[in-house]
């Protein structure tokens, strides 16, 4: 059974919001990191050397393997340009995972 | 030569990271790292591979394809080169010169090339000393269609112009570093004359960095590069096998360390999975360059922008000036955060050599094997000429020794002309300089390293 476009999302904030303020050393709740906070600014302190080793743990919380394109020539700035993209492959990851069902029911 | 080739080419690489029993120190940020956006710099396959305990990765199909062009490289035991210099034990050499780049370093340009391609990157760029890296990741760009650029040593490039022959054959472009392409090259020329690897791979990111699709690729430092070179210790396993030969020491040659970590890894994940003795480890690395014998554990720059991750590694000081060498690619301050972190471990053992005693070991082996090495290589026959004339040492089983033959010497007869004319000298750094060299270092205290769960 696939979840909601809605629930994903969900899903994909608050994990990435977790990894973010485990990365930065916070004790913070997701809840109090804004969508549109910065990642590497005066809260959150995640630059490119650490945001690699970050996706791969959210590959496994979110039990999902990013594909390397998915990054190439871009940038990310907030909080919610990470979780927009990770929307994407998510949602990309359950429409294959579908497919490969019904391909295989047939 | 009698060689043991029926071995296959292995279908997945070997990581040593679950058989470590601790996990290696995370790289640190430069405290000026303030860049507001965040990007993704390397495939996060290769990421994976850096970080994960994963013990075997498949070997993806194109890059298997790539590699059955030239392996399994031949083994042999060098019966000639033992009678030569008069060996107690047997010697076994692995040649990994015999592929158009001349050395190991295909084995990982052919799988960063895959990945990198794969994540939509249109442009390589590097840095390279002696030129073998350069030259294998433009054979590899050249045969996958990515562009390639090259920032060589100057000085290497000028004592060796058909390296620089060779790469732009391969479609390669070539630049002498420091060059006035970027600032910290410019930097350079007017504050320190001669260059080296970390400026030229400094140069390298900084090109990188400006331009659209392109990436830059590394060499042998990092710990996916090591991983990909474990098809060169898997197949030897696999070749002693065939000979029903064995052997308790192996040797590699050392700049930061991957054709080393190819062969000798696969035998400690051998010894632990099937719960033997582990092998004597012994990297061979230059004297005057003697990071894992005379050199200090700290956080140190991978390059010269510095703008790159501290990590953790045994180094001399990434500011030390090494002096001219002829085998450049062992000439880089600090060694792979994999092998530092097993020489801390004590998993690790290494020898430094001067650069005469290994062109002279060069020589020896060209003339009784018929098979002319490169200057890096000399350093692992030289070690390797210690050990089995002198017998392993007390509490070795003197079973026999194994040495990587890292890379082919044809591009690199103006060391051995400079040796055979007696121009050569070693200039090892005094403990004094590298202190002072080092002084500004954060040590890796052994609480930075955490344990995790044996695997």
């Amino acid at each position: 059974m696939h979840r909601s476009a809605a629930n994903v999302r969900d899903t994909v904030n608050q994990t990435v919001k977790r990894a973010v303020i485990r990365e930065s050393r916070l004790r913070l709740d997701p809840g109090e990191i804004a969508d549109d906070e910065p990642l590497n600014g005066g809260v959150l302190r995640i630059n490119s050397l650490a945001f690699v080793g970050i996706l791969v743990q959210l590959e496994d919380d979110l039990d999902i393997i990013f594909p390397d394109e998915l990054f190439e020539g871009r940038s990310f700035r907030t909080v919610a340009d990470v979780v927009d993209i990770l929307v994407r492959a998510s949602a990309a990851d359950e429409q294959n995972e579908a497919a490969e069902q019904n391909e295989a029911a047939l | 030569m009698s060689a043991a080739a029926a071995a296959q080419v292995p279908a997945e690489w070997v990581s040593v990271l679950p058989h470590l029993g601790y996990r290696l120190p995370e790289d640190r940020t430069p405290q000026d790292s303030q860049a507001a956006q965040v990007t993704v710099n390397l495939p996060l396959s290769l990421v994976r591979q850096s970080i994960l305990p994963t013990g075997r990765w498949p070997i993806p199909g194109p890059v298997l394809q790539g590699y059955r062009r030239y392996r399994p490289t031949p083994l042999w035991r060098a019966r000639g080169f033992e009678e030569a210099i008069g060996a107690r034990v047997p010697v076994y050499v692995k040649y990994e010169g015999g592929n158009i780049s001349g050395s190991h370093k295909l084995n990982t340009a052919l799988a960063q090339v895959h990945y990198y391609q794969a994540a939509g990157v249109r442009e390589l760029a590097t840095g390279t000393g002696a030129g073998q890296w350069g030259t294998a990741l433009a054979a590899a760009c050249g045969g996958s269609g990515l562009r390639c650029t090259v920032f060589m040593v100057g000085g290497s490039l000028a004592a060796k112009p058909y390296r620089g022959s060779l790469m732009r054959l391969l479609g390669a472009t070539v630049i002498p570093s420091p060059s006035g392409l970027t600032t910290v090259g410019k930097r350079a020329r007017e504050q320190r004359p001669g260059g080296g690897l970390a400026l030229a791979i400094g140069e390298a990111i900084e090109y990188a960095a400006g331009r659209q699709g392109c990436a830059f690729a590394t060499g042998s430092g990092e710990t996916y590069s090591i991983i990909h070179q474990s098809v060169i210790g898997q197949e030897a396993i696999a070749q002693l096998q065939e000979l029903d030969a064995d052997v308790d020491t192996i040797i590699g040659p050392v700049g930061a360390g991957s054709s080393f970590g190819g062969t000798a890894l696969p035998f400690l994940v051998h010894a632990k999975t099937a719960g033997l003795p582990c092998p004597r480890l012994l990297a061979a690395e230059s004297s005057a360059c003697p990071k894992l014998t005379h050199g200090v554990y700290a956080f140190d720059h991978t390059d010269a922008t510095r703008a790159g991750p501290l990590e953790a590694m045994y180094t001399v000081g990434s500011d030390y000036q090494i002096p001219d060498m002829h085998a450049a690619g062992l000439r880089y301050h600090g060694a792979a955060k994999l092998i530092s972190a097993m020489r801390y471990h004590g998993q690790i053992a290494a020898m430094a050599v001067g650069q005469q005693e290994a062109l002279r070991a060069g020589q020896t082996f060209a003339r009784s094997e018929a098979v002319l090495t490169a200057p890096e290589t000399g350093h692992a026959l030289a070690a390797a000429a210690r050990l089995a004339a002198g017998g392993l040492g007390a509490g070795r089983r003197s079973q026999g020794v194994l040495v990587c033959l890292s890379g082919q010497g044809y591009l690199d007869l103006s060391a051995y002309d400079e040796y055979l004319a007696g121009r050569l000298d070693d200039a090892p750094p005094s403990d004094e300089l590298i202190r002072a060299a080092t002084e500004r270092l954060q040590p890796v205290h052994p609480e930075q390293i955490p344990q995790h769960a044996a695997s």
